[in-house]
């Protein structure tokens, strides 16, 4: 009804660190519990190396030093999230680790907010917005843009090359 | 009389005595036997010089005698002449005046012949035996020897050898010379061989005699004479002219005439030789002896002298001697008697004063100046003597300083006997004491072995509390593990959850509915591990807790069973104590034991002090038998009493300013107690027997003051060990308490 009127996104919200994050659903692929994960080497630190989801090739990076965060700890609720981003031509599979993963949740457009220009610390471009939930902003987050197009290509090579070395 | 009894003096007189004269009497014995046996062989050389000599003479004469009568009978002269007296007598007879005619024409040319040749007479004798002439003209003239009164003279017998040859006759007694009468005798033979008559010589004694008598060099006594085979003498004896002359021997017997000597009987018999004989007179001679041939018998020719003319020097040498002999045992004897004096008197001075030492008589002095070794023994002596009064004077004194010591020890024994029966009946008390103690240690004993057994029984409970606790922690533990997999559960179920939510936000207006599920699903797996959270975080808790009280129960255990040890460490000390206290009560039952043997001893010692005292009082009565004279009495008392004085000096002098032993002290000390001393001594010599009383009275003082200070020092010790024995139960228990207190604060 009215509801429907209201254009509403659904996120997946995880935190990292203190904060909370959310990605749009259509970005996520999977949640996967965290798993051992194979080095690969003479790739960037951030790169922690590749898991096997369904018989395919996955590269895992590591969300907390992508961000400029002290690296991740694992705990017991520490997750990886297979994204799904969309190049011009096809789609690349990504594993990011999290700290924890919250919910699914429905935010109104109405509710986003643009990103902070200036004084965030942040580089704000791959923040597409910030939403307020109950007292707290949920970053949203443009998984496209927080890989640079060489990265994407340099992750999209890796995961190509995998089976081809492996 | 031993030899060893003998005096000295003559003991040497007797020594001196005989080596002087066995001196002498070897000397003169060998230097007369030596001289007299050279005599001996000189006289004997002589003797022997001298018979040979006679014996050539004789045998000479014989000779010559024999070779007369061979050159006579075959002289034409004589035979004429015999033939003629012969002739005469025969035809005749003596008286006729052929006969004188012939004797006046011969009858003096024939009488110098035999003066000449002095033979005694001159036979012509005829073949039928008339004796036709002699020279001498003797009774024999005109007798017929064959058939006449002179058949069987002398004459007879010469004129039957002569008849046969010529020969000699030897000399028996013819009666028609009144004398012994020897012939020579031989045919007269003319030139045809034809004999005529026998001649025949009488031989004068004379000239044997002369021969035999000749005496050079034979002395006073040497004689040489000739002995016939019928023992008598055949030349006068020159020595006994009387009775041992030819004729005398011939007259009378052999034995009181004749010569039957040893030395004639060997010289008969052909021997040689010479020997000591005694002579035909009685008289030991030396005589050396020889055979003589005369024609057919053997004469022995003996040359002797007595040997009282030989020996005479040698017995003048002997007498010389002797005199010497003399003289030197008379030197001997006045240089011996003079040197056993020079050694016995000093001797019997030594002696003399020994025998005063011996009747204890120590005021004698011996009065010998010599450096020899009988001054040696006298210098000994009187330092003997020396010695022996200084140890007479100390043994005197110290017999006056044990009695007095000897009743000190009396009194002080007496004083020890009462306090050792006073420390009997304290040790009584303690051995009261100790028996409480030992009862009150063996409760305690039975105390600590009760807690012993409690404790040990808490160290068990506790042990097992202890494992339950454990248990409980292992079930907790399991519990959480549990819940973890609830946990883990939950947590996929929320991925899961996610994921579907994911889909069906995905999924658009489609999957709302699923949405919804899934997120009640998710609520749902939230709310699970929600309460797994809760669960594990409660067990966790349950877990430490549990944990906290196994160990504050495993911190208790080793509490228990240390107080369980301690417990036992005190039971097995009260039984040490126990025993301990057994054995301080044996020990002070030896104790008593030994108070009341002190006591007994004591008593004792008091009596054996009072026989010492009059041992002493008999050692000094003993002592007196020596006399001192004042002065070594002084002398030698006041040194000991000195001594004595030196010892209290010092050991006052130890206690006033401790220790001055420097000789100055000492030299300081000895003139002060000198003149205190000599007076009190002095004035005490006159009443003798109190003397030695008084002057250990003077000392006296100084050995009460000692006496005092050995009492305080005796009842000390009796205080002391009385009060150290009551204490050392106490503190011996303390002690062992200590140790337990020591031993809980090691551990």
């Amino acid at each position: 009804m009215d509801a429907q009127n209201q254009e509403t996104e659904s996120y997946l919200t995880f935190k990292m660190g203190e904060e909370e994050f959310g990605v749009h659903v259509s970005q996520v692929l999977n949640i996967l519990e965290m798993t051992r994960i194979t080095d690969v080497p003479k790739t960037p630190d951030y790169m922690k190396g590749v898991i096997n989801l369904r018989g395919m090739v996955l590269p895992v990076i590591d969300t907390r030093i992508k961000f400029g965060m002290p690296e991740t700890e694992y705990t017991h609720n520490t997750c990886i999230v297979v994204m799904d981003i969309d190049m011009e031509e096809d789609t690349i599979h990504v594993g990011a680790i999290v700290d924890e993963v919250l919910s699914v949740v429905e935010i109104e457009k109405s509710q986003i907010e643009p990103p902070p220009s200036l004084g965030n610390q942040y580089k704000s471009d791959f923040i597409c917005g910030m939403a307020k939930l109950e007292e707290q902003f949920v970053m949203l987050l443009d998984m496209k843009k927080v890989f640079s197009e060489d990265e994407i290509a340099g992750l999209a090579e890796t995961t190509k090359q995998e089976p081809a070395e492996g | 009389m031993k030899w060893k009894d003998i005096k000295i003096g003559n003991k040497l007189i007797i020594v001196f005595l005989a080596i002087g004269i066995a001196a002498v009497a070897t000397l003169g014995i060998l230097s007369f036997s030596e001289s007299s046996n050279a005599l001996m062989k000189k006289t004997y050389g002589e003797l022997e010089a001298v018979r040979e000599i006679k014996k050539n003479e004789v045998q000479d004469y014989f000779d010559q005698r024999l070779s007369d009568i061979k050159v006579y009978s075959v002289n034409s002269a004589v035979q004429k002449a015999s033939e003629r007296f012969i002739t005469a007598f025969d035809t005749a007879g003596l008286n006729s005046p052929a006969y004188q005619k012939w004797e006046e024409a011969h009858g003096a040319k024939l009488k110098r012949y035999i003066d000449e040749y002095e033979y005694y007479d001159l036979f012509f004798i005829s073949n039928d035996g008339d004796v036709a002439f002699t020279v001498a003209k003797e009774d024999d003239l005109g007798e017929n020897l064959v058939s006449g009164r002179l058949s069987g003279s002398p004459l007879a017998k010469a004129f039957k050898k002569g008849k046969n040859g010529y020969g000699i006759t030897d000399f028996s007694w013819y009666d028609i010379s009144d004398e012994p009468a020897a012939f020579v005798s031989g045919p007269i033979e003319d030139a045809e061989g034809n004999r005529i008559g026998v001649l025949v010589y009488q031989l004068s004694l004379d000239a044997i005699n002369e021969m035999m008598h000749e005496r050079a060099g034979m002395g006073e006594t040497g004689e040489t004479y000739l002995v016939g085979q019928d023992h008598r003498m055949r030349s006068d004896s020159y020595l006994d002219p009387e009775n041992h002359s030819v004729e005398a021997s011939f007259a009378g017997t052999v034995e009181e005439n004749g010569v039957n000597t040893v030395a004639a009987n060997k010289a008969l018999n052909g021997q040689k030789g010479h020997e000591i004989i005694t002579d035909y007179n009685g008289n030991p001679v030396l005589s050396a002896y020889t055979p003589v041939k005369v024609g057919d018998f053997t004469w022995a020719l003996l040359a002797e002298m007595d040997e009282a003319e030989v020996m005479a020097p040698v017995n003048k040498l002997r007498n010389e001697i002797a005199l010497v002999a003399i003289i030197v045992a008379v030197i001997i004897v006045v240089v011996s008697i003079y040197f056993a004096r020079s050694i016995s008197t000093p001797i019997n001075k030594g002696v003399a004063f020994a025998q005063k030492l011996a009747r204890g008589d120590l005021t004698a002095r011996i009065d010998v100046d010599q450096k020899d070794e009988i001054g040696q023994l006298a210098a000994s002596l009187t330092n003997m003597s020396e010695k022996l009064k200084e140890v007479v004077a100390n043994i005197q004194s110290g017999a006056d300083n044990i009695a007095a010591a000897s009743q000190q020890t009396s009194s002080s024994s007496q004083q020890m006997s009462q306090g050792a029966s006073e420390q009997a009946s304290s040790t009584e008390e303690v051995s009261s004491s100790m028996e409480e103690m030992t009862s009150n240690i063996q409760q305690n004993t039975d105390n600590a072995k009760e807690t012993e057994k409690i404790s040990n029984n808490a160290a068990e409970s506790i042990r097992k509390g202890n494992e339950a606790a454990q248990n409980s922690v292992e079930s907790m533990k399991e519990i959480a593990e549990k819940i973890s997999i609830i946990n883990d559960i939950a947590f996929q179920t929320n991925i899961l959850a996610l994921n579907a939510a994911v889909e069906a936000a995905r999924a658009g207006e489609h999957g709302k509915g699923f949405a919804v599920v899934a997120s009640e699903v998710r609520k749902l797996a939230e709310r699970s591990a929600e309460a797994a959270n809760e669960i594990d975080e409660k067990s966790k808790n349950g877990v430490k807790i549990s944990e906290e009280a196994g160990q504050q129960l495993q911190e208790v255990v080793p509490e228990i069973e240390k107080t369980s040890r301690l417990v036992q460490e005190i039971t097995a000390a009260s039984n040490e104590m126990n025993s301990g206290a057994d054995q301080v009560n044996s020990a002070i039952q030896q104790l008593n034991q030994v108070t009341q043997q002190n006591a007994a001893s004591s008593e004792e010692l008091a009596t054996s002090a009072e026989e010492l005292s009059s041992q002493a009082d008999q050692l000094k009565q003993v002592t007196s038998f020596f006399r001192l004279d004042d002065q070594d009495k002084h002398r030698y008392q006041t040194v000991t009493q000195k001594n004595i004085d030196f010892a209290h000096m010092n050991q006052n002098q130890q206690q006033a300013a401790g220790n001055q032993n420097s000789p100055a002290g000492q030299h300081a000390t000895q003139p002060a107690a000198q003149p205190a001393g000599q007076p009190a001594g002095q004035q005490a010599q006159p009443a003798k027997p109190q003397a030695g009383y008084n002057k250990t009275g003077g000392n006296g003082n100084e050995q009460a003051a000692g006496e005092k200070d050995g009492d305080g020092f005796d009842l000390k010790m009796y205080n002391d060990s009385s009060s150290g024995q009551g204490n050392d139960g106490s503190s011996g228990a303390k002690g062992k308490n200590d140790d337990k207190d020591n031993d809980f604060e090691n551990y």
